[in-house]
C-alpha cells in the first residue's frame, strides 16, 4: 500500500474535518470522491504533511509524513487553490520550485521545461504566470508537481477550471503518469470525473470514508437507493399517469417507478432503477403521449444527494 | 529541526531574494529608499542656491547637521524598523495569507531552512537597498570637504541601520510566523511603544529596539543577541506549528 | 539566482562601494593634509590644560577678516606696533599659530605657563637682537639656541625649534617643549581624551580644546551661573572662516543627565537672548543660525556669523555710535 491512514481524525478547534478514517490506497490511481467539505482536502493534507493528525496516523511509502521532509523527494501535491508568484514566468517559478529539491540551475530549468511541455504550457512558458487564464494556471500547478518527477502524486481537484478539451487531455495524462508506475491520488466532487480516470474510488462524505473499491460496486450502491427525478411539464398529471398507467408487473415494465409526488408545475418521481426509468421517459417525451415535457433534472446529478442516500438511517 | 539547514537554506534565499525584489513590496522598498534621496537632492539644491543652512522649524541647521538627522530620525526611527516589520512579518505570514506557502512545505527540506532562506534573503534585500541609498543622502547633503571628517561616523551610521534591519527583521519574523495578524502588532510596537518608552525615564526605554541603535548605547551584542535568539524561536515554531489555509 | 537579481545586487554594491571610496579617500586625504596638528603638537607637555590653533594664513585671507578690519580699525594699529617691537608683521610672516597652556588662563600672569608656537617666516637674527636689547641671554638646550629674558619683570624665552619655526614662551615652557618633542617628557599626544577631541575639531581654521577648569574664569558668565553649571570635563571650540564664520562649541560633561542639564541651561540663555535681541537684526540673524544639540555626554552648540548678519551687526553698531 502507498497510503495508510489509521482512525485518523482531524479536527480544526471544535469543527471536525475528518474523523476517524482508516483506508489503504494501493498503488495506481485512486479517486477521492465527495462533495465540497467531505474531508478531501483535509486527507490530503495530512496525506502530505501539511497538517499533522489529531488523533491516529498516517504513513506514506510506510513511513510518517508529518516532520519528515526526506518524504517530499517521492511526493508531488498540486493545491486545489489558486496561488502563485504572479510576478514569475511559467518556467522561472517551476524551475525554482525544482531547485528546491535540490537540482542545480540548469537541471532545475530542463525539469521545469519538460513538465510544462506534458502538460502544454512550454510555449507560454516565457509568460508572467499572472497572465495566464484559470485552465492554464491549473495546468502550471500540475506542472511544478511532477517537475521533479515523483513516485506518488497528490492532485486536489486538478480538472477544475479546465475546459472539455483540456479535461480530456489531463485525465489522459495522468492515466499516463499511471500506465509509466506512479501512483496517483486524485480528487473531485464530479463522478463522471473520477470514472473516466479510475475504476477505484474512495467515497467521503461529512469527513467519513463512507465507500471504497471499485466504481462498479459504488454504482451498485448507488442504484441500491432510490434516485429522484424531477420533471417539469405541460401536463404533470398526464406525465404520472403514463408512467403509473404502465405499472404493470405482468409486462414486466413498471418496476421503475417507486413513488410519485407533484409540486407546482412538476412532477418529482423516485426510481430504484434510473438507467431503465430515464430510457422509458425519453420514449414517452419522444412519442408525445403525456404532452410537452419541458425540463428534466436529477437532484441526485448533485454527489451530495447521493451520499445524503448513501448515509441516511 | 529534522535534516541539512544550509543547502536549502541558499536555495530558499535564491527564490526569497527574487520574490522580494521583484513582488508586490518591492514597490514599498523603492519608497523608503527613493524618497531620502528625493529629499537630499532637494535640499542640497535649495542650499546650493544660495542660501548656506536650511531653515527647519525657525532652527537653521547645516548640511552635515542634517544628514544626522536624516540618519537618526529618518532612517533609525523610521525607514528601519518600517522595513523591518512589513517585511519581517511578511516573510512568512505573507505566505501563509497566499497559500504559496503549499509550494515551499512539500519540499524535502526542513521548514527551518525556509525561515532561514527567507530570513537572509531579507537581509540582503534590505541591506542592499537601505545602505546605498543612505550612502547616497550623505554625499549629496555633505561638501566634499566635510566627507572625510564624517566618514568614520557614516561607516558606524551605515553599521548600526544593517543590524537594525537585522533585529527588526529577526524579531518580526519570529512574530510571522507565531501569530495570525503579525504587522498590526509590529506597528504598534515599533511605532507606539517604542516612541513613548524611549521618553520614560528608568529602564523600560531598555525593552526596546530603538534604545540600543542610539550612538551612545553600546548595543551591538545586545542586538545580535535578540536577532539570533528571535531567528531561532522563528525556525522552532516552524517547525512545530501547523498552518492551515482556508478554503 | 535570475539575472535581473544579480543586476541589482552588482549595480547596489557598486553604489555603496562608490561611496565609500570617496569617503576612504576624502578621509585620507584630510588625515594627510590635515596635518595642521601633528607636527606642532608634539611639542605640548603632556599637562598643558588647553590647546588653540589658528591657521593665521587662511584667516588672513578671508573675506571675513576684510569685514572685521573694517569694523575694527583700532586692532591695525596695535599689530603695527607688535611689528615695530619684534620685527614680525603677523599678517605678512605668520602661516599658522598654536598656543598651548599648562595652567589656569584665568590666573593674572598668564605667561608663566603659556607657550605659542608659530609657522612663518621670521628674521631670527633681529628678532634675538631685540631680545638682546632686554638683557636676554643665550642657552642650548636639547640641541636648540634658546634665547631667555628672566628677571623679575620678564620670563620669556623664544628658539626656532626648525626652520620658519618659533617656540615662544615662559623659559620652563620652552624647555618643556623642547622636552616633550625629544620624548624626554611625556607629551600631550599621549593624553587620548584630549586627542579625540582634537581631532573632532581640527578640521576647522581655528580650534581650541581646554579642560573646562582652566578656562572657567574667563567665561563672560557670572561667577555664580558659572558655579552652578552642570559639572563640565571640557570644553572643545572650533570656526571655520571664508566669507563668514561658522562655529562650534562643544562641551563634555562629567555624564549624560549633565549633559541634557547643561542643554537644558544654554537652551534658557538662549531663549532669553532671543528674547532680547528680537528687535537687532544682526543679533536676530546671529541667534536664527544657533542649534542645540546634545547627544551622550556631549553638547554642541553650532553657529554662524554670515556676511549679511555682519552687516546687519555693522549697521547696528553704526547706529548705536551716532
Amino acid at each position: 500500500m502507498i497510503i495508510a491512514a489509521d482512525h485518523l481524525s482531524k479536527w480544526y478547534g471544535h469543527v471536525s474535518g475528518l474523523n476517524d478514517v482508516t483506508v489503504s490506497l494501493p498503488e495506481g490511481i485512486t479517486g477521492l470522491l465527495g462533495p465540497n467539505g467531505a474531508g478531501k482536502s483535509t486527507f490530503m493534507k495530512l496525506v502530505t504533511g501539511q497538517l499533522r493528525p489529531s488523533a491516529g496516523s498516517v504513513r506514506v511509502f510506510g513511513e510518517p509524513i508529518w516532520g519528515n521532509p526526506a518524504q517530499y523527494r517521492r511526493l508531488g501535491f498540486c493545491p486545489e487553490h489558486d496561488a502563485f508568484y504572479d510576478h514569475m514566468t511559467g518556467v522561472e517559478w517551476v524551475a525554482a520550485l525544482a531547485r528546491l529539491h535540490g537540482m542545480d540551475d540548469d537541471a532545475a530549468t530542463a525539469a521545469a521545461k519538460r513538465a510544462l511541455e506534458a502538460v502544454d504550457l512550454l510555449d507560454v512558458g516565457h509568460r508572467k504566470i499572472g497572465s495566464y487564464s484559470k485552465g492554464m494556471r491549473q495546468r502550471v500547478k500540475l506542472a511544478q508537481a511532477i517537475a521533479h518527477d515523483p513516485q506518488l502524486l497528490i492532485l486536489d481537484e486538478p480538472l477544475s477550471g479546465m475546459d472539455p478539451l483540456m479535461r480530456r487531455r489531463t485525465i489522459r495524462l495522468i492515466k499516463e503518469w499511471a500506465s509509466a508506475g506512479k501512483s496517483i491520488v486524485v480528487s473531485s466532487h464530479i463522478l463522471h470525473e473520477i470514472e473516466a480516470m479510475t475504476a477505484n474510488i474512495v467515497l467521503m462524505h461529512n469527513g467519513r470514508v463512507v465507500a471504497e473499491g471499485d466504481v462498479h460496486q459504488i454504482r451498485a450502491l448507488i442504484d441500491e437507493h432510490p434516485h429522484r427525478v424531477w420533471i417539469r411539464a405541460q401536463d404533470p398529471q398526464a406525465v404520472a399517469r403514463t408512467l403509473l398507467a404502465r405499472l404493470e408487473p405482468s409486462r414486466g415494465v413498471a418496476d421503475d417507478v417507486a413513488s410519485v409526488r407533484f409540486e407546482e408545475g412538476a412532477v418529482v418521481v423516485e426510481t430504484p432503477k434510473p438507467d431503465a426509468f430515464y430510457a422509458r421517459l425519453t420514449e414517452i417525451a419522444a412519442s408525445g403521449e403525456a404532452g410537452l415535457i419541458e425540463e428534466v433534472t436529477s437532484p441526485d446529478d448533485n454527489l451530495q444527494a447521493v451520499f445524503t442516500y448513501l448515509v441516511k438511517p | 529541526m529534522s535534516g541539512p539547514l544550509l543547502g536549502p537554506a541558499r536555495r530558499m534565499f535564491e527564490l526569497a531574494l527574487g520574490e522580494m525584489l521583484w513582488g508586490r513590496r518591492a514597490v514599498f522598498m523603492g519608497l523608503a529608499a527613493g524618497a531620502p534621496i528625493l529629499l537630499a537632492v532637494v535640499a542640497r539644491l535649495t542650499l546650493a542656491g544660495g542660501s548656506a543652512v536650511l531653515v527647519v522649524n525657525g532652527s537653521r541647521i547645516d548640511s552635515e547637521a542634517m544628514f544626522g538627522t536624516a540618519v537618526s530620525l529618518l532612517y533609525l526611527r523610521f525607514i528601519v524598523p518600517a522595513l523591518g516589520v512589513f517585511y519581517g512579518t511578511s516573510l512568512i505570514a505573507e505566505e501563509i495569507e497566499e497559500k504559496t506557502i503549499t509550494y515551499l512545505f512539500v519540499r524535502p527540506m526542513a521548514r527551518g531552512a525556509i525561515v532561514l532562506g527567507k530570513y537572509l534573503a531579507y537581509l540582503v534585500c534590505v541591506v542592499a537597498v537601505v545602505l546605498p541609498s543612505a550612502a547616497l543622502v550623505f554625499v549629496i547633503m555633505v561638501p566634499f570637504a566635510s566627507i572625510g571628517p564624517l566618514f568614520g561616523t557614516v561607516l558606524r551610521d551605515l553599521g548600526v541601520m544593517a543590524l537594525g534591519l537585522a533585529t527588526y527583521g529577526a524579531l518580526f519574523l519570529w512574530a510571522g510566523v507565531s501569530f495570525k495578524r503579525p504587522l498590526v502588532g509590529g506597528l504598534i510596537f515599533v511605532f507606539g511603544w517604542e516612541s513613548v518608552a524611549l521618553v520614560l525615564p528608568g529602564y523600560v526605554r531598555r525593552l526596546t529596539i530603538a534604545y540600543y541603535l542610539q550612538p551612545t548605547v553600546p548595543g551591538v551584542a545586545t542586538l545580535l543577541a535578540v536577532a539570533i535568539i528571535a531567528l531561532f524561536l522563528a525556525m522552532q515554531t516552524i517547525e512545530r506549528r501547523e498552518y492551515v489555509l482556508e478554503q | 539566482m535570475a539575472k535581473r537579481t544579480r543586476i541589482f545586487l552588482l549595480a547596489s554594491a557598486g553604489v555603496l562601494t562608490a561611496v565609500l571610496a570617496t569617503g576612504l579617500v576624502a578621509w585620507a586625504g584630510g588625515a594627510v593634509a590635515g596635518s595642521t596638528t601633528p607636527d606642532d603638537i608634539a611639542y605640548v607637555p603632556g599637562n598643558a590644560q588647553m590647546v588653540a590653533y589658528a591657521d593665521v594664513r587662511q584667516v588672513m585671507n578671508s573675506p571675513f577678516r576684510d569685514r572685521l578690519r573694517q569694523l575694527d580699525a583700532d586692532n591695525n594699529a596695535a599689530a603695527d606696533g607688535f611689528e615695530a617691537r619684534t620685527g614680525i608683521n603677523f599678517e605678512r610672516d605668520v602661516d599658522s599659530v598654536l598656543i598651548a597652556s599648562t595652567g589656569r588662563i584665568s590666573v593674572p600672569t598668564p605667561s608663566d605657563r603659556a607657550l605659542l608656537i608659530a609657522h612663518g617666516r621670521f628674521d631670527a637674527v633681529r628678532i634675538e637682537g631685540l631680545m638682546r636689547q632686554q638683557g636676554a641671554q643665550v642657552d642650548q638646550y636639547r640641541g636648540k639656541r634658546v634665547v631667555a629674558i628672566k628677571n623679575d619683570a620678564n620670563d620669556a624665552a623664544l628658539t626656532f625649534a626648525g626652520p620658519g619655526l618659533l617656540l615662544f614662551g615662559a623659559g620652563d615652557s620652552v624647555r618643556a617643549a623642547l622636552d616633550a618633542k625629544a620624548g624626554a617628557a611625556q607629551g600631550i599626544g599621549a593624553n587620548t581624551e584630549f586627542m579625540a577631541l582634537v581631532n573632532d575639531v581640527d578640521e576647522g581654521t581655528a580650534w581650541s580644546v581646554a579642560k573646562f577648569d582652566s578656562v572657567a574664569g574667563r567665561s563672560p558668565l557670572p561667577g555664580g551661573i558659572v558655579n552652578q553649571l552642570p559639572p563640565i570635563n571640557w570644553l572643545a571650540a572650533s570656526g571655520r572662516i571664508d566669507s563668514g564664520l561658522h562655529g562650534r562649541v562643544r562641551a563634555e560633561a562629567q555624564d549624560e543627565q549633565s549633559a541634557r542639564d547643561l542643554r537644558d541651561v544654554v537652551q534658557g540663555f538662549l531663549s532669553l537672548a532671543r528674547l532680547q535681541g528680537s528687535r537687532d537684526p544682526g543679533y536676530k540673524g546671529m541667534l536664527d543660525s544657533v542649534m542645540l544639540n546634545a547627544q551622550g555626554k556631549s553638547v554642541s552648540l553650532y553657529f554662524e556669523l554670515t556676511p549679511a548678519v555682519l552687516d546687519s551687526l555693522s549697521q547696528g553698531g553704526a547706529v548705536r555710535r551716532r
